[in-house]
């Protein structure tokens, strides 16, 4: 025993008491290749005396080295995919070995909800991305792990700043509201995806920041595997909340045998792809003064040439460092994991710091009947943001970068930002410099599960879930901003408070009786989500040499604004069971059942029930199509079930009183508090209920090189929860309620190919590709198809209220909805009578101008493999969706006259410089993209002479590295927030934080 | 033996769980909510139960609520589209233009407002109860509830033509209200309002930001002199009697100092000598109450660039006075030198524009010519039209002067004056002069016009009657009402881009489509909307 495996396992004693390892007597070395009958190395291969714990595991090129005890002992060779082998040692001390390739390949592990399912045994529909098809790029967050991964799941990053949200639909929009996110479980506990981050209302003019991901606190090197169920026959046994689908994510374990350190680290760079093309200086003084006979000398012309997007974007560095120690006996396993990630954005001043650290670890006791599973994970988040986001006329920073007179001095002659007097003009470098925004998000998600065997196949399982967030968020703006200088800056803390507890009972039976195979599950199932939090403000600091956050009390009293909320807890409570049967491994039925209760509804609708039924035919095991040597594997599937969403807020079914600011009266100079009525008693508020069907067919042939899957869907939504109007002489105007009759469709195909194009030895070449195309549309929303639902809420001055998008009836979700520009005159007046709102039926101006949601979109993969050397790279595509560039309508040629600046493509148009802007089709435009989304160059290097290293990586990846589009803003892969009255917008770019093109040098070392 | 260690084991799991959670009933316990029954508990809280009802008032002196929709339908106020600034949807041009759809945003919001304000009447009613054996105080404060329930119904018949009623004792929001037309509203309204005047608290006695027995006259006034517009039959003479309660005990004047009754202190006239006010909302810039940047309007006028006191920033260039409307009220009316309703300058060295109307040049506080956002000379021309207008374009109006040193420049100090004696007076030479009296008519307007130093009027028509009350209550929120009874609001606007008549159905706005939808059919749609 060497010295350094004795002090690893002294760090392994300290960290787990219970663990054991075996001692080594009599030592002798064994080495060997490990390969696939073909001849192919096999790398990763786990190689274990049996009967023991000791064990190795190939390196890349399936090379292992074995310290055994005695020779009289058996090597069992193992290796996912491929039929184990035994091999006593007898006296040799090379043993070379080759696997014989599981013929279907298809013993692939899927998780399900409640467990895990062989992914033969399948009846739904269900995607599965391991570790090694996760897309390689510095990704702060799992789902850009798989953006454009997987056949049926839109994945839209909301913007590029560091720990941005993304939106996520599973097989389509399939509601009005804004509850569209799928429900994530993590290694069995179900998260609330509550923004974690505060709000932050901010100074004159300057509304929140988008809402950053929840998801931040999860280091994507411990995630195992994602499994998406699509479908409602595998989504049905999570209920009410299955509707949007189910994303599940398994972190890391410890294996049995091995014992590994791995440390991975890799140094990105990041910067803007392209500019947008707003006039320069030179440019900008010619059309005033030549086309606008503006004088040369014009207040307005300050005699600088100043590119602000040049001083606020700058190339962002960043690096990630992770380390993990992992390892297990046949009792026991654990791994354990620390990351760090300092992510700079290509805004200046912009950052996302992440630590996280997780313990996952099993025990095996009472003789193997108990089987006990812990994991924990710590993490800090801290969020430098700058003041992006959803704006008043005045604009945020980046709007700001855009328009601002590019005459304007950055400095003045102090060397401070050069500001003016006027509250609506902003220097972008000032915005930045007198602006700190910091958010510092906690969270703790622990778990742990004991399964107890009571009898032969009956498996009795407890599983309890902790998830504890607290975040706070401190913005400082100084009173050297020339906007806030009237009321001498501004502070606030906001504060967030989040608490998620989950306890659940399922007891599993699993009993092969001959050709009969049988699956029982029964559960139970209760959580509790807790939320509160408070709001300070403060104004009117008389220094800024102390930062106000730190001296609120310092402000003027009368100024402050203190504000706390906790909300109603939200309790769901379950019992769930599913029936698994196979008969000879050829038809399979899968039946489920969820009765869920939820607090959040009414009085006499807690419960609803989420029954699926699905069936399989696997045809490849028929003789009549053995026989035809063509099918490796054929499948076909179909199933139905019924799914709930229950994404609202909590205290809509309740009659509430609460304090209102709007209902306070002053009578002789004093405030009187109002209580106002929140909420109406709503008994018969219930789920929203989401129907679907699938048909599907998984194939492979030449013998599993090529393989796939094609599935049909259809999905109906009913019962829709919706804020409408009340009836006349309620306390509200609005409440959320179920639509009677409207639905909403989607029809779809999905399709996901894997190919092997080339494998041999020493070159192989990988494909796969995925398809999806859904048809959307909403159909008897509104009692008459002459009425509308507005929203997609359009920024800029003379906006207020102008909308981008509408929901009606035979009309696809997030469709726009405006006039078209050839209806403007190009004198800026509306030819005709000036109707700018008029109802579908009686239009004569406004017109349904196509869809956010695309027509289709695919995604191409193709990975290559030479000896030492590997490539891949991902090509993501999307097809047939419309945006709406609000960015551009806030720069169009109008703006010259107010000496703002304006985008360079405007000018050269035919209209005139006083065109009204209005919402238009002039700003609309095609969304369709392809892009080279990453490319991965490696190299794997021959470290089988250095005993202590498993394996070394070196490698260099690009993401974003090209981009072919239509669209002219920064990236067409965007989503701005733009709901009105809780109804969901999609497709409208409202100066979005642009994504970076990023460059990655990494580097993975195993010991 | 060790299948007995095994089901112990077993047993105190569960029993352990069970502990754990037991089964919920799933109800909600809110945390920062209260059940109606805890409030009804407390007999301490009872002002609380009046503050919704009184609170939703402030809301609606406001640009996009029943203000906006009384005074940028009429000739003396607009909100030109500039640029795109202002175009908002185009709801300010439909409002000139007597254009809007059921789908308007203002008409929208100004429905539910008023819709809401009747609902947290009628809880408060509803809490308060019908019985008689209870003290004078809650009496009175029944009286207000219902006294401002009714406020708000005569709003909805003014708008809509229609108003909708619920038993303020039913609590099941889910069934239909009845939807009363105007001319039941009316009897409904002028009914309920005799009921209850003798248990109203008189004005020697009642709070200050309450509704007493005055305002409840005054509402009366309001409902008799609109009887011809609203049920088809003058009712002069009814409206008389209600008036002469406000004004024969004499415990009103006109105001000395006419900007005065508007200033950031106008509180501190309540009961003074020369005190106006009848019927009053408080207001205050300390705390938001929900309505921040709502009131009252010296953001909507201004120009960005203009810094009221040097740091009254954040002016939004808005609402003008229409050329149309100067011309009539003003320049063919008055003597704009003497009469202090045009031009008051007292606050000018300090805040840089004047009381009244602002025109030509403008400075800043340091006396420097202030320019546009486009380098122009900032000067506010008379002339505006209605699309396409500059940043120059348009008179701008200042009534509610801000503070000198202003707390917040979202917010107010000055109290909206919601009716006011020189608007009784008014009201009561139109009754005289339309029951044929024009002398004393006469003799009360050159009343008015003495205080304001305004030249006397030698003769008067009935028709110079609303042209006073255009110089005496300008933007206070009664044009359209008085357009419409006078007969002048379809009336073509051709200085400012509205060359037609609009057509009779433009004397009501429409219906919310949102309140057509949510009531299944029994409302119907007014005429010309459909």
């Amino acid at each position: 025993m060497n010295v350094r495996r004795k002090s690893r396992k002294t760090v392994l004693i300290l960290l787990f008491c219970f663990l054991q390892l075996a001692a080594f007597t009599q030592e002798k070395t064994i080495t060997g290749l490990v390969t696939s009958a073909t001849g192919e190395e096999l790398p990763g291969a786990s190689i274990v005396v049996k009967g023991t714990t000791n064990g190795t595991t190939t390196d890349v090129f399936g090379n292992y080295t074995l310290t055994v005890p005695d020779e009289n002992v058996v090597l069992v060779f193992s290796f996912i995919g491929y039929l184990s082998k035994e091999q006593p040692i007898a006296g040799m001390t090379t043993i070379n070995m080759s696997l014989e390739e599981d013929v279907m390949k298809l013993e692939e592990v899927v998780v399900v909800g409640y467990g895990v399912s062989k992914k033969s045994d399948l009846t739904g529909a269900v995607s599965s991305v391991k570790e090694e098809d996760f897309n390689k790029i510095s990704a702060a967050t799992p789902e850009q792990l798989i953006q454009g991964r997987i056949p049926g799941v839109q994945i839209t990053q909301n913007n590029g700043e560091p720990g941005s949200a993304s939106q996520i639909r599973i097989r389509g929009a399939s509601t009005i509201r804004s509850g569209q996110q799928p429900l994530y479980v993590i290694d069995g506990v179900p998260l609330d995806m509550a923004a974690s981050s505060p709000g932050g209302p901010s100074a004159n003019g300057m509304g929140g920041a988008p809402a950053t991901n929840p998801l931040n606190f999860l280091n994507s090197n411990d995630i195992e595997a994602i499994d998406i169920l699509k479908d409602a026959s595998a989504t049905a046994i999570y209920g009410s909340r299955g509707a949007n689908g189910v994303v599940l994510i398994t972190t890391k374990k410890g294996k049995e045998g091995k014992t590994n350190l791995e440390y991975s680290t890799y140094l990105s760079i990041s910067n803007l792809p392209k500019k947008l093309d707003v006039l320069t200086a030179d440019e900008w003084l010619k059309v005033r003064i030549d086309t606008l006979d503006k004088a040369v000398d014009d207040a307005n012309h300050y005699g600088s040439k100043t590119d602000w997007q040049e001083e606020i974007f700058r190339t962002g560095l960043s690096h990630s460092h992770n380390i993990s120690l992992s390892g297990g006996t046949e009792m026991n396993s654990y791994r354990v994991s620390f990351n760090y990630l300092n992510q700079e954005g290509i805004i200046e001043k912009s950052s996302l710091d992440k630590y996280v650290g997780r313990v996952n670890m099993t025990q095996k006791a009472l003789k193997d009947r108990l089987f006990v599973e812990a994991n924990l994970t710590a993490s800090q988040t801290k969020e430098n943001r700058v003041p992006v986001g959803a704006t008043g006329f005045e604009g945020d920073l980046l709007l700001n970068a855009l328009k601002t007179n590019p005459t304007w001095p950055v400095y003045d002659s102090y060397g401070a930002p050069f500001q003016t007097i006027s509250t609506e003009e902003r220097n972008p470098v000032a915005m930045l410099e007198y602006t700190d925004d910091l958010t510092r998000t906690s969270r703790i998600l622990g778990g742990a599960a004991a399964t107890l065997k009571l009898i032969e196949g009956l498996n009795y399982k407890l599983n309890l879930g902790v998830d504890y967030t607290n975040a706070i968020r401190k913005i400082n703006q100084s009173q050297r901003l020339s906007y806030l200088s009237s009321e001498q800056g501004r502070a606030q803390i906001n504060t967030n408070e989040l608490q998620n507890f989950i306890i659940e009972h399922t007891l599993n039976y699993n009993k092969s009786f001959s050709i009969h195979n049988l699956g029982l599950l029964a559960g139970f199932s209760y959580q509790r989500i807790n939320r509160s939090g408070f709001n300070q403000q403060a104004g009117y600091f008389t220094t800024d040499m102390i930062d106000y956050v730190n001296q609120m009390d310092e402000g003027d009293p009368d100024y402050s604004n203190l504000d706390s909320w906790a909300n109603t807890p939200e309790e769901l409570q379950s019992f769930f069971g599913r029936i698994n049967y196979n008969f000879n491994e050829k038809y399979l039925v899968t039946a489920t059942i969820r009765r869920d209760g939820s607090s959040k509804f009414g009085s006499d609708s807690k419960y609803g029930n989420f029954p699926s039924l699905a069936f399989a035919w696997r045809l490849s095991q028929e003789e009549f199509i053995q026989n035809l040597n063509v099918f490796s594997n054929l499948k076909l599937r179909v199933g139905w079930g019924k799914t709930g969403n229950s994404e609202i807020g909590t205290d809509n079914s309740t009659f509430l009183l609460a304090p209102d600011a709007g209902s306070t009266s002053i009578i002789n100079h004093i405030p009187v508090t109002g209580f106002k009525i929140d909420k109406t008693p709503q008994p018969g508020l219930h789920w929203e209920t989401t129907t679907s069907t699938n048909f599907g067919l998984d194939f492979g042939v030449l013998e599993g090189r090529l393989s796939g899957t094609i599935d049909l869907f259809r999905k109906k939504t009913t019962d829709m929860l919706m804020e409408q109007p009340t009836k006349a002489l309620s306390p509200t105007s609005t409440f959320i309620s179920n639509l009677d009759e409207g639905y909403v469709l989607n029809d779809g195909i999905e399709l996901g190919i894997d190919g092997i194009a080339v494998k041999t030895s020493n070159f192989s070449w990988n494909v796969n590709f995925n398809f999806t195309a859904i048809k959307n549309r909403a159909e008897k929303i509104r009692d008459d198809d002459a009425t509308i639902i507005p929203t997609g809420e359009i920024d800029g001055q003379g906006m207020t209220g102008a909308y981008a998008q509408a929901y009606a009836n035979g009309h696809p979700m997030a469709s726009f909805y405006m006039v078209k520009v050839d209806s403007v005159g190009k004198t800026g007046r509306f030819k005709g009578r000036v109707y700018y709102e008029r109802n579908i039926a009686g239009t004569d101006s406004f017109f349904f101008i196509g869809s956010a949601l695309p027509k289709f979109t695919w995604g191409l993969n193709n990975s290559f493999r030479y000896k030492n050397l590997d490539f891949a790279f991902f090509i993501d595509a999307v097809y047939g969706n419309k945006i709406f560039n609000n960015t551009a309508l806030l720069l169009d040629k109008t703006n010259m006259n107010q000496s703002k600046n304006a985008l360079q493509s405007f000018i050269a148009d035919e209209f005139s410089y006083s065109f009204s802007s209005r919402v238009c089709d002039r700003y609309l435009e095609d969304g369709s993209y392809v892009r080279l989304a990453s490319a991965t160059l490696g190299y794997n290097f021959n470290i089988s002479k250095i005993e202590w290293i498993q394996n070394l990586r070196l490698y260099v990846s690009g993401s974003n590295l090209f981009l072919i589009t239509n669209y002219s803003g920064y990236d067409p892969d965007v989503s701005s927030s733009a709901d009105m009255n809780g109804v969901r917008a999609l497709g409208i770019d409202n100066t979005s934080y642009p994504k970076s093109r990023t460059f990655l040098f990494g580097l993975n070392v195993t010991f | 033996m060790k299948k007995n260690i095994l089901y112990s084991a077993l047993a105190a799991l569960f029993l352990s769980s069970l502990f754990l959670n037991s089964c919920t009933d799933l109800e909600e316990t809110p945390q920062d909510k209260v059940t109606s029954e805890t409030l009804i508990e407390d007999p301490n809280l009872i002002p609380n139960l009046i503050a919704p009802a009184l609170g939703q008032l402030k809301g609606l002196w406001y640009r996009e609520s029943f203000w906006g929709l009384q005074e940028a339908t009429s000739d003396e106020l607009c909100f030109p589209t500039r640029g795109t600034d202002w175009f908002d949807g185009g709801v300010w041009q439909q409002q000139w233009l007597h254009t809007w759809l059921p789908v308007h945003r203002d008409v929208g919001a100004t429905w539910n407002r008023l819709n809401t304000a009747i609902a947290a009447a009628n809880f408060g009613v509803s809490v308060l109860g019908t019985g008689d054996d209870v003290t004078d105080e809650i009496k009175g404060y029944r009286s207000m509830l219902r006294f401002l329930r009714d406020f708000y119904m005569y709003c909805l018949i003014d708008l809509y033509g229609v108003s909708p009623y619920r038993d303020p004792f039913s609590t099941d929001y889910t069934t239909d209200p009845v939807y009363l037309t105007r001319e039941n509203a009316f009897y409904f309204i002028v009914n309920d309002l005799k009921t209850i005047l003798d248990n109203m608290p008189e004005r020697a006695e009642a709070d200050y930001g309450v509704p007493n027995r005055d305002a409840c006259l005054m509402l009366l006034s309001k409902m008799y002199i609109n009887k011809e517009v609203y049920v088809g039959q003058a009712a002069w003479d009814s409206c008389l009697l209600y008036l002469n309660q406000i004004i024969d005990p004499g415990n009103y004047q006109l105001a000395e100092n006419y900007f005065g009754i508007f200033g950031p202190d106008n509180h501190l006239n309540f009961k003074q000598p020369g005190d106006e006010a009848i019927f009053v909302t408080e207001l205050d810039d300390d705390q938001s109450y929900g309505i921040d940047d709502q009131v009252i309007w010296v953001k909507h006028t201004f120009h960005y660039n203009q810094f009221l006191m040097g740091d009254f920033t954040n002016n939004w260039n808005g609402c003008v006075a229409p050329q149309g409307y100067l011309e009539e009220c003003w320049f063919n009316g008055t003597d704009t030198a003497t009469d202090v309703r045009w031009v008051d300058s007292t606050i000018y060295p300090v805040m840089a524009v004047v009381n009244g109307f602002n025109y030509g040049q403008q400075y800043s506080t340091a006396g420097v010519a202030l320019v546009d956002r486009g380098g122009l000379p900032l000067n506010f021309t008379f002339d505006c039209p209605l699309e396409n207008a500059t940043e120059n374009n348009g008179v701008r109006v200042l009534k509610y002067a801000p503070r000198n040193t202003p707390v917040n420049v979202m917010r107010t100090p000055n109290d909206f004056i919601i009716y006011r004696y020189a608007d009784a007076l008014l009201m009561k030479a139109e009754c005289l002069a339309r029951n044929g009296n024009t002398g004393d008519a006469l003799t009360i307007v050159n009343e008015i016009r003495a205080k304001r130093k305004a030249p006397a009027l030698a003769s008067m028509e009935l028709m110079d009657i609303l042209k006073e009350r255009g110089r005496e209550l300008y933007w206070e929120g009664h044009r359209r009402q008085d357009m419409i009874r006078f007969g002048t609001f379809l009336l073509p606007k051709p200085l400012m881009n509205k060359p037609d008549p609009s057509p009779e159905t433009a004397k009501l706005v429409p219906i919310p489509q949102t309140a057509i939808e949510a009531a299944e059919g029994d409302l119907l749609q007014n005429p010309g909307y459909n």
